[in-house]
């Protein structure tokens, strides 16, 4: 490669490099030094020691975990059968399936979460449903469950597209191929489907975890002040407490959690595939 | 047989889905046309009083223009940014191109409160800029990830030798790239364009932490306004909201297919070109 093209393309991602770096790496630098040195003195790992110690931060960080599992495992049983029925079906079908599916990402978090609060709440829909048919009003908001709920409905989309790419392109003949050898419909899925969707199952999730785990507006309609997550604490220590510290070394927290489990589980799947290729 | 009890199976779930994924919407334009003084279906006949409610409510209406012209700005600079970093990287094989791709994508492995917080504190320390600039900054930061994205994928199959073969017939660089090369990427960067602008307009996650008592955008008042009083005009803000994003889906839709552009599958052999 001759120096004048490098020079070339470097020029022509200069002006991105310049704004991210000033607009963005440099004020993440910045958010680091915060929580390392909060009174710029020296720097410690004081703060973030004592987010990490924390036991109201750390009953916080295994319920983000909680949740955003619970919500991932859901979203993976309940957008197989979707993406299996794909396949099935004519190309008309597929794309009204896929756009009913996506289109909802495309409109903003707070409105699809807003549907369920309206849904849940104390008066809201279902509730004026179940007291219309003299049952007692159920406390349906502010729950768990409430959150986990939000969260598959708002990230379902992901998970949907992740799992189609993968089981589209599964070969017709393996089926047919698996039926002249004598597998039930049952063992076909289990043998070819399943392990050739993995990279979409692994996709998918971890889409939808990384999401859930760093979702800030559904946790906290849905969830309010019982259900905190991680990111709604960066907020309230941000905006409510002005402790800007305590929320960077809370967001420094969140961000490594996701970045070491992103981290174990591609590793655990790339070793599980080297197993494969070498038997 | 069997085949067909599982198609009848799988077809019956996916309908459920189907329900469960706009179930919640259609409830909301229920609400959204109620008659009643209170969030409920309309039981109490149809009327059109919380959209009327919606438009004198003169934050809604200021929230929704700030959102559009942040949109509108953000998505200018990043197309502009990403297409020009697209093209090198498809281009080129240089040293440095896989940092450069590392850099382009990190915005997106960075959870949206972080980088909220971190222009927030930015901004602050350098003492310039009200909320409007902070907030087209992380829009910018937001949005280009998706713009490196997509023009690449765009560019992919991109023949260059015929940007040079304008170059050999005389052409500028510049009148060789706008005549030649931009017309054959431009379904990609629109469609990048159109994604972008929504990824902007429907943003709260970065966005709360940087917009001002005097200056909110539309998805941050919605939100803001839930948390303190749940009536009927949520809804119809809500409706308003997801009107306004299905008709840039049924532009992407009809452009290219929103699975595809969802995929990462745009590329420069769609029809529309």
């Amino acid at each position: 490669m001759d120096r004048a093209t490098t020079r070339a393309a470097w020029l022509l991602c200069l002006p991105m490099l310049v704004f991210l770096g000033i607009f963005f790496i440099v004020p993440v630098g910045q958010m680091l030094g915060l929580a390392l040195s909060p009174k710029g003195e020296s720097y410690s790992f004081d703060q973030v020691v004592s987010v990490v110690s924390d036991p109201f931060y750390q009953r916080v960080a295994i319920r983000t975990l909680r949740i955003s599992l619970i919500t991932t495992v859901i979203s993976v049983i309940i957008a197989y059968p979707v993406a299996l029925h794909l396949r099935n079906v004519g190309p008309r079908w597929q794309s009204a399936i896929i756009l009913v599916m996506v289109s909802p990402l495309l409109t903003s978090v707070v409105v699809r979460t807003l549907a369920w609060v309206v849904l849940l709440s104390q008066r809201g829909i279902l509730n004026q449903a179940f007291t219309g048919v003299g049952l007692p009003p159920m406390r349906m908001l502010y729950v768990e469950g409430a959150v986990v709920l939000g969260l598959v409905h708002v990230f379902f989309g992901y998970m949907v597209v992740s799992l189609m790419t993968s089981i589209r392109k599964i070969d017709e003949n393996l089926y047919t191929a698996a039926a002249n050898l004598g597998a039930s419909r049952w063992r076909q899925h289990l043998e070819v489907t399943l392990p050739l969707s993995l990279p979409g199952v692994l996709t998918g999730a971890l889409l939808v975890f990384i999401l859930s785990a760093s979702a800030y507006a559904t946790p906290s309609l849905l969830g309010g002040l019982r259900i905190s997550m991680l990111a709604v604490e960066v907020f309230n220590q941000a905006i409510t407490y002005f402790n800007w510290p305590e929320a960077a070394a809370i967001s420094i927290a969140l961000f490594v959690v996701i970045a070491a489990i992103v981290w174990l589980v591609t590793r655990v799947a790339e070793g599980g595939k080297r197993k494969v290729i070498f038997q | 047989m069997i085949q067909n009890a599982e198609r009848l199976i799988l077809g019956a779930w996916t309908a459920l889905i189907c329900v469960f994924m706009l179930g919640p919407l259609v409830v909301m334009f229920a609400i959204s046309v109620t008659a009643s003084g209170y969030i409920s279906l309309p039981y109490e006949g149809v009327s059109l009083r919380w959209y009327q409610d919606m438009l004198r409510q003169t934050v809604f209406i200021d929230a929704a223009i700030n959102s559009v012209v942040l949109a509108l700005q953000a998505t200018a600079i990043s197309v502009v940014l990403g297409t020009a970093t697209a093209i090198a990287v498809t281009r080129y094989r240089f040293p440095g191109r896989g940092i450069i791709l590392m850099l382009a994508g990190a915005p997106l492995f960075v959870p949206l409160v972080m980088t909220g917080l971190a222009i927030l504190i930015f901004f602050s320390a350098i003492g310039i800029g009200g909320p409007a600039e902070r907030l087209l900054v992380a829009h910018v930061c937001l949005t280009l990830p998706y713009i490196v994205r997509m023009v690449s994928v765009s560019l992919a199959g991109f023949d260059w030798n015929q940007e040079a073969a304008a170059l050999n017939l005389g052409a500028s660089r510049l009148r060789a790239f706008v005549e030649v090369t931009l017309p054959q990427i431009l379904p990609g960067v629109i469609a990048g364009a159109a994604f972008a602008f929504i990824i902007s307009f429907d943003d709260v996650g970065i966005s709360i932490f940087l917009t001002g008592a005097a200056y909110k955008t539309l998805p941050v008042e919605l939100y803001a306004f839930a948390a303190f009083d749940l009536t009927p005009m949520i809804a119809a803000v809500s409706v308003a909201m997801i009107l306004f994003s299905a008709a840039f889906v049924l532009l992407i839709e009809r452009l290219f297919g929103v699975q595809k552009v969802l995929a990462g599958e745009v590329g420069t052999k769609t029809p529309a070109a």
